[in-house]
């Protein structure tokens, strides 16, 4: 993406929305979400320097380092779980494997933490009081200046995370 | 390490030449008796699962991967996964399945040959026996085992590419030599490797992705059922004693008194069997034999008789009877053909209809065509009844008012007016109108109003200025 060396301001829509009704709805938005939902996820972003790996870049559990868990002020979409079978040919060994999740973050609010969720990371989600599932990141959605995700057409306002569950044996946050 | 170190010293020398030929039939031989072990198919699924959890035996951060043998039963699943779940019981990777496919394929175990026809059996081994009066020999006989294809399919599921390496390390390692072995009964045979292939499923990088390593493997075994092993006695030595007396006063048969001829005396049995063979009675040498009589009985068991053994017995003739029914006399077991009928005319009452049949024809009478009383027509098949539909007619009676008067006289119903009334009508100006039926009180038209011969009717209006009418409406049959 080219950067020009200026702030170029935005004139889109000026005719009835301006930068103070795009911060008004965020703000408003952001309440609605973070206030009123308060549904959270823990992000572990992966330490790529202190993580160990074999020669493929594989880790095992335990050898995955990450750096201190965020608290994420989210909007959760989880998919239902799925009835499967190992042995789709035999149809056997049966493996209810959980849904992907996918959650919606406020870009305001990665930017006020000073976080950048990466493909790859891990993020946790307390399915209830002992219990956390954990998934990995497939789509962290950079590119969020489409239509769905801004406001008016004005500006990229949040971006939809898209995660796949992962087994034990890869990440446990232990 | 110098040159010709050994590193594996074997303390007990192994077998080779004939000597390892026995070992195997040893192995094979079941230990209670001289037979072989049976061997099934359950044998051999029982022995490659073993097979696998020894040989293909891989451990992983420690911890042995589980090797699961899977059937379709649900419940199967979790009585061989449980320890290996997590707490919403779901396998944990890495692990090993082997499912078997159902469809036995005809056997290559003897390079593809077919066995020799007809379930014979084969000699396997020879007893011998002594039951304290004989000494023989039981030959213990086998069929040919019937060779079966089985193929096992062997998956390898995990998340990690380093945990494939060890795998497909084992795996190579194990059928570098085309072949393994295993053991079923301690009957060798070979399990091959035909195919590896990737099932894994990492094409959809926004799910769950791990690896899945098939190996397909195929177990050229065979059946040897116990149950169709044979024990023949065969060869039997006995000792037999004969007297032989000597008598030299029997002339008759050797015809000189003075020497010492001897002579040998009821000795041996006679066998009395009929003229095909079939085995009457063994009877002592010396004695008479009185061979019971002959049952002749027809095919339908109406007819027997007893006659003496190879005496001769003529059947009485039977009696036949023509088409016409005049009996004809043929004999027994001899067919007879009745003669022809001639052929014969079918007429109606009216002789308008009139065909000829030939003997063992077949005729259909025609449809008669039915006019209705209302003129409509059908068919209906021949020789029935015919019943009409009555037909309906539509009829009325219209009383008249002159000027002033507001009643009529009485109708007389009669045949010409008999009939079912169901509606009225009048000229429009005379009011209201009624009648009185068989001199009863004035009342509206009821629908229906039937009206019989000798039934009276009258009617009556309310306003009696002008000419007017009243008519009633129906249908006489």
């Amino acid at each position: 993406m080219a950067r020009p060396n200026k702030i170029v301001p935005i004139k889109r829509n000026s005719m009835f929305f301006s930068q103070e009704d795009y911060e008004l709805e965020v703000s408003l938005g952001r309440e609605s979400l973070e206030g009123d939902g308060a549904f959270t996820i823990v992000l572990y972003r992966i330490d790529r320097i202190m993580t160990i790996a074999d020669e493929y870049g594989e880790s095992r559990k335990g050898e995955v380092v990450y750096k201190i868990p965020i608290e994420l002020n989210v909007m959760p979409i989880l998919d239902e779980s799925e009835n499967m079978t190992f042995n789709a040919t035999a149809g056997t060994l049966r493996d209810e494997q959980d849904g992907n999740i996918m959650f919606v973050v406020y870009q305001a609010h990665l930017t006020e933490l000073d976080v950048e969720i990466t493909y790859g990371d891990y993020v946790g989600y307390m399915v209830d009081e002992t219990s956390m599932r954990f998934y990995s990141v497939t789509n962290p959605n950079y590119k969020n200046y489409d239509n769905p995700h801004t406001i008016m057409g004005y500006k990229a306002a949040y971006r939809v995370i898209k995660c796949a569950p992962v087994d034990e044996n890869e990440f446990t946050s232990e | 390490m110098p040159k010709g170190f050994r590193k594996q010293i074997k303390l007990t020398s192994q077998h080779v030449g004939v000597e390892r030929r026995q070992e195997l039939l040893d192995d094979i031989a079941d230990s209670n008796g001289f037979l072989p072990q049976g061997v099934g198919i359950k044998d051999m699924d029982v022995t490659f699962v073993d097979f696998v959890k020894e040989k293909l035996k891989i451990e992983i951060d420690g911890e042995q991967v589980p090797v699961i043998f899977l059937t379709i039963q649900r419940y199967t699943d979790f009585t061989k996964i449980w320890k290996f779940v997590d707490e919403y019981k779901n396998i944990k990777m890495p692990f090993i399945t082997v499912v078997r496919k159902p469809d036995i394929q005809k056997g290559t175990n003897q390079a593809g040959l077919a066995n020799i026809p007809g379930h014979q059996h084969w000699s396997y081994y020879k007893v011998p026996t002594n039951d304290g009066a004989r000494i023989g020999m039981d030959i213990y006989k086998i069929p040919q085992p019937t060779a079966v294809d089985i193929t096992y399919e062997v998956r390898f599921f995990s998340n990690k590419m380093s945990d494939v390496n060890v795998i497909h390390n084992k795996v190579q390692r194990e059928f570098n030599a085309i072949q393994s072995y295993i053991y079923p009964k301690g009957h060798p045979m070979p399990v091959t490797l035909p195919t590896v292939t990737d099932e894994s499923n990492v094409e959809d990088f926004e799910n769950r992705r791990f690896y899945i390593q098939a190996f397909e493997m195929l177990l050229a075994g065979y059946i040897l059922d116990e149950e169709d092993f044979v024990v023949q006695p065969t060869i039997n030595r006995a000792m037999v004693l004969s007297e032989i007396a000597v008598d030299p006063s029997d002339n008759q048969i050797t015809g000189n008194q003075n020497t010492r001829t001897p002579v040998i005396r009821n000795q041996g049995s006679v066998i009395i069997r009929n003229s095909v063979g079939n085995l009457i009675v063994i009877t002592n040498c010396n004695t008479s034999y009185v061979v019971g009589n002959t049952q002749i009985i027809n095919s339908g068991a109406t007819f027997s008789i007893s006659v003496p053994a190879t005496s001769g017995y003529t059947l009485e003739n039977i009696i036949n009877y023509d088409s016409d029914g005049s009996p004809v006399l043929t004999p027994a077991m001899v067919g007879f053909t009745a003669t022809t009928c001639e052929p014969v005319t079918i007429t109606n009452s009216g002789a308008t209809y009139s065909v000829t049949v030939v003997s063992g024809g077949l005729l259909v009478l025609p449809n008669i065509e039915v006019t209705d009383s209302d003129g409509s027509t059908y068919f209906q098949p021949s020789v029935t009844d015919v019943v009409c539909t009555p037909q309906v007619q539509e009829m009325f009676i219209q009383f008249g008012f002159l000027i002033g008067d507001d009643q009529t006289g009485d109708l007389t119903i009669d045949a010409d007016n008999a009939g079912t009334f169901t509606s009225t009508s009048d000229d429009g100006s005379s009011g209201t109108i009624t009648f009185s039926i068989n001199s009863g009180a004035f009342a509206a038209f009821v629908n229906p109003t039937v009206l019989g011969i000798g039934d009276t009717i009258a009617a009556n209006r309310t306003i009696t200025t002008g000419l007017g009418f009243a008519k009633i409406t129906g249908t006489y049959v």
